[in-house]
């Protein structure tokens, strides 16, 4: 994390409002949601793109965080002992996804194609929409849609280091792999983001920023 | 030249995390292998493309705890205001109860309506039927109880008022007495006489007091007169005097026989 903002700071030195909320008291409990809301919803709406879902997969975040932070016993995990919670919600929420889709084709497999399509189109992402072209989307939207054609790994991973600001040890705890792994996945994450980009026209000079 | 970066490692040099051997190595690796290095320019570049996607401002929600590990979500304002409300209606809803059980009120009906009693109920109530005729005659009777009230009243204030016309028949006859009385004409005589004698009295004395000060004034005005003729007759010879030694004077001075000698 980048301690850009005071915000920041609070979020870096919470130990005493871990140690609190862990005996149960209910300001520390609400200002840690303060301080980590935002992080929270923010880091799942990059990994769902869905500002619905990722509101609501953040407050399960933290409502399992209430249930189950007396458990946590170094209160120096906490940071990616709350992204591991969230990444869990989001993998559940991708599975019923991929479920959902599998339904839907298989409901509109007999009628007209075109309807099939735009089922597993929508299904790929809200905000994604094949039919419109690249000047009439914003960069946001690109980049949120290009995000969730990433694997979930891959994906996880480029979200907590380029977003979140996480350290690999961090990332690493979070997802219960090695240091190496994440750093593979993260590349190859990387990688195919760009790639994913570049088929879309995107590239540095495509899209005016200073660089 | 064996050495390869592995993917772990040339995400490691793309954050800065390598030392300055290992970093040598890759870089001397990517200087050797321009795809690669055209590859990670490349990710850098996208790096910084990431940073086009910023956070969405959001607004955390209220949680509100019960017995742990009960967890009410309060998802937003407007649903927290909602549970408000409805634990304030909740708690109303109770406290009438509370009453209701404290002052034992009881509801029931039976034939001729619906009964509200606070204690015990009170068994075999009438209630009047209300009808038309029923209505008419209380409303006789009303009006005519008022009448008669009314009337009496009334009765009341004309007795008031004739008595009060009776106190002022014998106050009237009364001043009539008093302007018949024939006063004593000694009386008045000698009343006239003492006022007449006073104003003598009065008079005389204004008239002694008022010659007294005419005296006075007179006799004052005279000396001074007499002073001032005095005075003016004493200024009047010494002017003569003043004259006459004039003349003297000038007789010394200029004899006569010189000046006939002269001519």
């Amino acid at each position: 994390m980048h301690a850009e903002s005071l915000l920041d700071i609070a979020m870096l030195h919470a130990d005493t409002l871990i140690i609190n909320a862990q005996k149960g008291e209910e300001k520390a409990l609400n200002q840690l949601v303060s301080l980590w809301y935002k992080r929270i919803y923010n880091y799942v709406l990059k990994y769902c793109s869905d500002e619905d879902t990722a509101a609501e997969i953040a407050q399960q975040t933290f409502i399992a965080m209430f249930r189950n932070i007396k458990k946590l016993k170094d209160i120096d995990r906490f940071k990616p002992w709350l992204y591991r919670i969230a990444t869990n919600f989001c993998y559940e929420e991708s599975r019923k996804r991929k479920r959902n889709r599998t339904v839907s084709l298989t409901v509109t497999r007999g009628d007209d194609e075109t309807e099939g399509t735009i089922e597993v189109g929508e299904a790929k992402g809200n905000l994604f929409n094949p039919e419109r072209s690249f000047q009439q989307l914003e960069i946001q939207e690109i980049l949120l849609d290009s995000l969730g054609e990433l694997s979930e790994d891959q994906r996880t991973v480029v979200i907590m280091k380029e977003y979140e600001g996480l350290k690999f040890t961090e990332i690493a705890e979070a997802l219960d792999a090695s240091e190496n792994t994440v750093k593979t996945w993260l590349y190859r994450g990387l990688k195919n983001l760009k790639d994913i980009l570049e088929r879309r026209n995107i590239t540095k000079e495509t899209v005016h920023y200073e660089l | 030249m064996n050495y390869k970066p592995d993917e772990a490692k040339l995400t490691s040099y793309l954050y800065g995390e390598l030392s300055g051997e290992e970093h040598e190595k890759v870089s001397s690796y990517l200087e050797a292998n321009p795809e690669l290095k055209k590859e990670l320019e490349g990710i850098q570049s996208l790096q910084k493309l990431m940073g086009k996607l910023s956070d969405k401002d959001v607004n955390e929600p209220s949680f509100v705890f019960e017995d742990s590990p009960t967890i009410v979500l309060a998802k937003n304002n407007s649903f927290n205001n909602f549970l408000k409300s409805t634990v304030a209606i909740a708690a109303s809803i109770s406290l009438l109860i509370l009453v209701g059980y404290f002052t034992q009120v009881r509801v029931s009906s039976n034939d001729s309506g619906w009964q509200l009693s606070f204690g015990t109920e009170v068994q075999g109530v009438e209630v009047p039927n209300f009808n038309e005729e029923s209505i008419k005659s209380w409303m006789k009777e009303t009006l005519v109880a008022n009448n008669e009230s009314l009337v009496a009243r009334i009765n009341q204030m004309e007795n008031n008022l004739d008595n009060q016309s009776a106190q002022l028949q014998a106050t009237s006859s009364g001043v009539k007495r008093l302007a018949n009385y024939k006063l004593d004409e000694d009386l008045i005589d000698r009343y006239v006489a003492q006022i007449t004698r006073e104003n003598r009295d009065i008079i005389l004395n204004l008239m002694d007091v008022a010659g007294r000060s005419q005296k006075e004034y007179l006799d004052d005005m005279m000396t001074d007169f007499a002073k001032f003729m005095e005075s003016q007759r004493q200024s009047d010879f010494d002017i003569i005097q003043e004259q006459l030694n004039v003349l003297v004077d000038n007789s010394e001075a200029n004899p006569i026989d010189d000046y006939r000698n002269s001519e």
